[in-house]
Order: structure tokens, then C-alpha cells, then sequence
């Protein structure tokens, strides 16, 4: 009688309890960047923010934690306690996006949604991946500015991180390919991109043995965010402004280079509107809304985003001259 | 002339001369590979490009001398850098393009470069710990309390003093080539020559200097000598933590860009510049004009890539085998010495 009695009492409280849950569902959504205290995630930051304002009348709590020094293992472990705290759902810009497979697919064992970005290698591991571009037309960007700058003739030469570095490396592929396409008169002189291993440095001396080396040369690229202000600040100091140069970069650093005009034009992405859309794609998905080809991801050039693969691409390039670098501040 | 020479080269250090040898085949064939080798403009571009750590070398020369080694001056460099631009462009120090602003700026950096240096010194004097261990622990600290406790903002060309933009770009001399490129004798020099005048008159001209060979040698007869471990120690330490500082400010000019979380990691290039040119880890030997050489052979196997037209990872091949082959040449040497001076003969 008495076990009785007590099943009873539990089911009454289950069932008075249950509705109150759905009631107030509450999500916390947590973004892993790469790095703490840099000025790309910190920009990111701003877009996790701004999104917990947007969605905190409906029980969202989001926010951002990053590892100290952009420690790969650090940031395994970092999602690791995520996954122990039971969150709702894990952005992630992996810095080693194999090493973080196993925890990605604990997490989604678990049930907690997973997007990455910047990772387009862990499509079909996570939820989805976002990219916020197409990275082939990203690096024919470059290299078109580049060809523009130098008349579509002439040597021309110029960085990527390592050529082991995916995005860098897809950049620098697609462009290279379009400019032997279309515009045959241009040569590039070294065989391979040179790499700068993403330090300003050696981009900066690389750039200078490189115009000692091939005084013929009329532009160079940037596919490493290290190497775009550098190559502009070689040309600067050897007075070169005919050698047209372009790349990839923050508006902070390129800043100063785009108003000389020792940099015709930068490409980038807003971290902070790819923060945000990373979100939100995880709060559409726990509301159980579908993502499609279409769908509107509330920031500029998400409106109608694209699915190949497990990859959303959205169309977020974004393109810095003197006259707009100052709008942004990262 | 020629017996002069050849005068040198038999009773010289023997490092050097190896150095000196080693050096001018290298050039020989980079020049054979790819004449443009042979050009004012790329040999003024590596004393653009090798300056700062040039300068960085002199400071590890002299802990190194004394029986310890540093590792934690890239962290100082970066430190006090950071530290001396933050502050003159938030209180707008050091705006105007003049040679004093600059001296600001440079004072600043070598203030925070000779505190943090005794930072070093006193932890390991008053702990007696090994020098390695604790710069290894201080290279942390310093660059974790920069990002805690400073920030993580990188200085951009924008917010540079003018003056160290100035200091950066000027030059002593300059050429135009045919292409219309402009290239001279960068400003750089000038601490590079100060630095290692200063420290050949240090280690050479004064007692002081002997005291700190003689620290290196044999720090318990050092003592028994009455030399003053403790100020030894402080210095050479301070003296690093000073050069450090120099180049920082070397290193902002030169990138106009300076990022608190960047260059710590190349701390064992400039260490392997001062063993090839002939100082020992177990202290008490190392020479000015042999660091000087040591530097110059990193910096022209780093800067003849895209002459040569090949990868970095043959770059690395080369640094090594020049550091083993220097350090396996002077430890041969010193063996030889040893057995010379049991001869009885030689008595």
C-alpha cells in the first residue's frame, strides 16, 4: 500500500512538474574560439553577446570561453567540460579540428548540438559546419585585386601560412588557377607560395628578400593574415607603390596600409556576425526548426544561406578599402 | 697583406676562424646558385632583418659567459616593447617625429628590459636555482602578466609612434636601383654597433668583465677571489634584460606592429648564434666578434631561401648541422688542449 501511495505521489509530481519544464526551456549555448584575447575573437565575442541579448527573454543564455594561447589540447578539454556541464548546445572554431572529432561526437552521443566553423573537415562530424563564404571565391578575390592592380601582366608572388594550412591553401589554389586561366601574361615567380608560418617577421623579411631577389616584380598576395600588412609595408619602405598587393587581414592591421594605398583592398569576414549565425543556427535547431537552403540567418549575407555537403555557406565576404576599414574594429 | 692574413688565421679562436671559412663558402655558393646574391641591397637587407636579434645576442652572450643561460629575453623584448608603445600612445608621448620622442620610447622599453632582467637575477641568486629552469619559469610569467595584466591588444601601424615608424623606415644612406626601388643602410645599425661596443668594452676593457668570465669559469674560486657574486650576477642579468628592451623597440620599428601574444619561440635561434660562435653552455668562453659571425651565418641561412629557391625545412637542416659541426669542432679542440697541457714534454 504504502509503495503504492508513493508511485502515486511521484507520478502527480512528475505530472505537475512536467509542464512548468516546457514552460521555461532554457538553452545555454557556448562558443569555443580558438584564442583568448585576440582581436578576431574578441570581435567574435561582441556577436555572442549581442545574440544572448536578442534571446535572453526566451530562457537563451549564450557566451563565449576561449583557451589562453590558442592551445589545441586546451580547447579539447574546454568542450570536455562543456559536455560534463551538459549545455544545449557547442560552437566551436577548432584549432586542430582532428584532434577535436571524439570529443564532437561524445557530445553529440549526448545529444548536445554541435556547429563548427571555419572547419569545413568536420562537416558530417558536427551538426553542420558554417563557413561564411565560399573559400574558392574568397582566394579568386585576392588574386583578382592582385591582376587588376598590375594590369593583368607581370611577375607576381606572395604567402600562405604553410602549405599544409587548408583554408590558406584553398585560397591560394583557386586563385592561382583562375589567373593562369584568364590571364596568361602574368607570371608568378616562385613555384611555390612562400610561407610565413603566421608570423610577421618572417613574412616581412621573406618580402624583402623576395624584392631584392625578383626586382621585375608588380604584385603580391596575401593568403596568411600575417603576410597581407607586411608585403604593403615592404613595398612602403622601398617606396614601390606600383607593386600591387592584397590579401587577407583585419581592418586594424591593414588599416594604415589601406589609407597610403600600399594595399589596394583586404578580404575578410565579420567575426562577430559569424559568431552570432553559429548560434543561431544551434537555437534553431534545439527550437526544432530546419535548416535549409534558404534560410535566413538574420546577418547581413546570411540571408539566404547555401548547403553542400553538411557545410552552410553564406555569402559574408567582406571587402575593406580605405573608405569602409574604418567602420569595423577588429 | 696576405701573411697578415694568413698570420690571423693561424693564431685566431679557432670558432672564428671556422666561422669565417663556413661563412664565405656559403656566400660562395648561394652567389654561384643565384649572382643577385652579390648585391648591396640584399646584404643591407640582412642587417635590416638581423638587427634586433643581433642585438638580443650580445645579452645572452654575456649570461652565457657568466655560466648561465637565459631563455626568457624574447618574453622581456616583448614585454617591455609592448609595454613602452602602450603607454606612449595612450598618453601621447613620444608623437613627434623627433629623435628625442624616440628616446622616450627606447628609455621606457629598456627601464621595463633591465627590471624585469633583475626579476631574473634575484630569484636566481637569492633561490640558487639553475639559470635555465628559472628563465624557462620567468619567460611564462613575464608573458602571462603581460596578457593578464597589460592586455592583448596589438599596437597597429596606425597607433605607432611617429617616431619609431621614423626610426623603422629611415635610413643612414640610401640608393634607388633601376626598378625604382629605394634601399639604404637601415637606422638599425646604429644599435647594433652601440650594442656590441658596449659589450665588447664591457667584457674586454673593464675588471668588471673579467669577473664575469671568471664567474662563468669557476664561480666557487671567483668567490674566494672576492669577486662579488651577487653584482655579477644582478648585471649580467639587468645588462640582457637592457638589450632586450633595445630590442623590442627594434622590433616594433622594423613590423610597425606589435602583438603581446606573438614571439616567444625563438629564443633557441639566438642562443644556437651565440654557441656557434664559440661560447659553451658550461660558461666561463664565448666571443663578441664570434656571436657576431654565429648571427650573421642564422641570419644569411634564414634570408637565402627564395635565392636558392628552396623550402624552409632545408633551413632547418643547415642551422643544425652548423651547430653541431661548431659545437663537436670547439668540444675536439678543448680535448686536444686538455691532452697538450699533460704532456710532460710540455712542462
Amino acid at each position: 500500500m504504502k509503495k503504492w501511495t508513493l508511485v502515486v505521489l511521484c507520478a502527480l509530481y512528475l505530472g505537475a512538474s512536467a509542464p512548468a519544464w516546457s514552460g521555461e526551456k532554457k538553452f545555454e549555448i557556448v562558443m569555443v574560439a580558438k584564442h583568448e584575447g585576440i582581436s578576431w575573437f574578441d570581435d567574435m565575442r561582441i556577436g555572442l553577446t549581442e545574440f544572448h541579448e536578442d534571446f535572453k527573454d526566451k530562457g537563451v543564455t549564450a557566451y563565449q570561453i576561449a583557451p589562453e594561447g590558442g592551445d589545441p589540447a586546451k580547447q579539447v578539454q574546454m568542450v570536455e567540460d562543456l559536455i560534463a556541464k551538459q549545455v544545449d548546445a557547442i560552437l566551436v572554431v577548432p584549432n586542430d579540428p582532428t584532434a577535436l572529432i571524439p570529443v564532437i561526437e561524445r557530445a553529440r552521443k549526448q545529444g548536445i548540438i554541435v556547429v563548427s566553423h571555419e572547419a569545413s573537415s568536420l562537416a558530417g562530424v558536427a551538426d553542420w559546419d558554417m563557413e561564411a563564404f565560399v573559400n574558392e571565391d574568397f582566394g579568386r578575390a585576392i588574386f583578382e585585386t592582385v591582376a587588376a592592380g598590375m594590369n593583368y601582366e607581370g611577375d607576381y608572388a606572395g604567402f600562405v601560412g604553410a602549405l599544409t594550412m587548408e583554408t590558406h591553401m584553398q585560397w591560394y589554389n583557386a586563385g592561382k588557377a583562375m589567373i593562369d586561366e584568364k590571364y596568361p601574361k602574368m607570371r608568378m615567380v616562385t613555384e611555390q607560395p612562400l610561407e610565413d608560418w603566421n608570423t610577421e617577421k618572417i613574412a616581412l623579411d621573406k618580402t624583402n628578400e623576395l624584392l631584392a631577389t625578383y626586382p621585375t616584380i608588380k604584385g603580391l598576395f596575401g593568403c596568411s593574415a600575417s603576410s597581407s600588412a607586411m608585403i604593403s609595408l615592404a613595398c612602403e619602405r622601398r617606396r614601390r607603390a606600383d607593386i600591387a598587393c592584397s590579401g587577407i587581414g583585419t581592418p586594424s592591421q591593414n588599416g594604415a596600409y589601406l589609407e597610403s594605398g600600399y594595399s589596394r583592398a583586404v578580404y575578410a569576414w565579420r567575426p562577430a556576425d559569424a559568431g552570432y549565425v553559429c548560434a543561431l543556427i544551434a537555437y534553431k535547431m534545439l527550437m526544432g526548426e530546419e535548416i535549409k537552403d534558404g534560410v535566413n540567418l538574420a546577418k547581413t549575407g546570411y540571408e539566404s544561406i547555401r548547403i553542400q555537403d553538411g557545410i552552410i555557406y553564406g555569402d559574408a565576404m567582406l571587402t575593406l578599402t580605405k573608405d569602409n576599414y574604418m567602420d569595423y574594429d577588429y | 697583406m696576405l701573411s697578415r692574413l694568413k698570420e690571423w688565421f693561424t693564431t685566431g679562436n679557432i670558432t672564428v676562424r671556422i666561422m669565417t671559412v663556413v661563412l664565405i663558402a656559403y656566400c660562395v655558393l648561394v652567389g654561384l646558385v643565384n649572382p643577385t646574391f652579390f648585391s648591396l641591397e640584399i646584404f643591407l637587407d640582412f642587417v635590416r632583418n638581423g638587427a634586433g636579434q643581433a642585438v638580443v645576442a650580445m645579452g645572452v652572450l654575456v649570461v652565457m659567459i657568466s655560466g648561465g643561460i637565459d631563455v626568457s629575453f624574447l618574453a622581456i623584448a616583448i614585454s617591455s616593447s609592448y609595454i613602452s608603445t602602450v603607454l606612449c600612445t595612450t598618453h601621447g608621448w613620444a608623437k613627434p617625429k623627433t629623435f628625442l620622442s624616440l628616446l622616450v620610447v627606447m628609455g621606457i622599453s629598456c627601464l621595463v628590459g633591465v627590471l624585469l632582467g633583475c626579476v631574473n637575477g634575484l630569484v636566481i641568486y637569492f633561490f640558487k636555482l639553475p639559470t635555465f629552469i628559472t628563465t624557462l619559469a620567468t619567460q611564462s610569467i613575464f608573458h602571462g602578466a603581460l596578457a593578464t595584466f597589460v592586455g592583448t591588444k596589438p599596437v597597429t601601424a596606425s597607433r605607432m609612434p611617429r617616431s619609431v615608424i621614423e626610426f623603422g623606415s629611415g635610413a643612414i644612406f640610401e640608393f634607388t636601383s633601376e626598378t625604382g626601388s629605394w634601399y639604404g643602410l637601415s637606422y638599425f645599425a646604429i644599435p647594433v654597433v652601440f650594442a656590441v661596443g658596449l659589450t665588447w668594452f664591457i667584457l674586454y676593457g673593464t675588471v668588471f668583465g673579467r669577473r664575469i668570465f671568471a664567474l662563468g669559469s669557476n664561480a666557487l674560486a671567483a668567490k674566494r677571489c672576492g669577486v662579488n657574486i651577487f653584482a655579477a650576477q644582478m648585471f649580467v642579468f639587468a645588462y640582457a634584460g637592457f638589450l632586450a628592451g633595445v630590442m623590442g623597440i627594434i622590433y616594433a620599428a622594423d613590423l610597425r606592429w606589435v602583438n603581446p601574444i606573438t614571439m616567444v619561440g625563438d629564443e633557441l635561434i639566438v642562443i644556437a648564434a651565440v654557441l656557434i660562435g664559440g661560447a659553451k653552455l658550461s660558461g666561463g668562453s664565448g666571443s663578441v666578434l664570434g656571436t657576431l659571425l654565429g648571427m650573421a651565418m642564422i641570419v644569411i641561412l634564414r634570408s637565402t631561401l627564395v635565392l636558392l629557391g628552396i623550402s624552409s625545412s632545408w633551413n632547418d637542416f643547415f642551422i643544425g648541422a652548423v651547430i653541431l659541426v661548431s659545437v663537436a669542432v670547439s668540444a675536439w679542440r678543448s680535448r686536444q688542449e686538455s691532452k697538450a697541457a699533460l704532456r710532460f714534454d710540455y712542462v
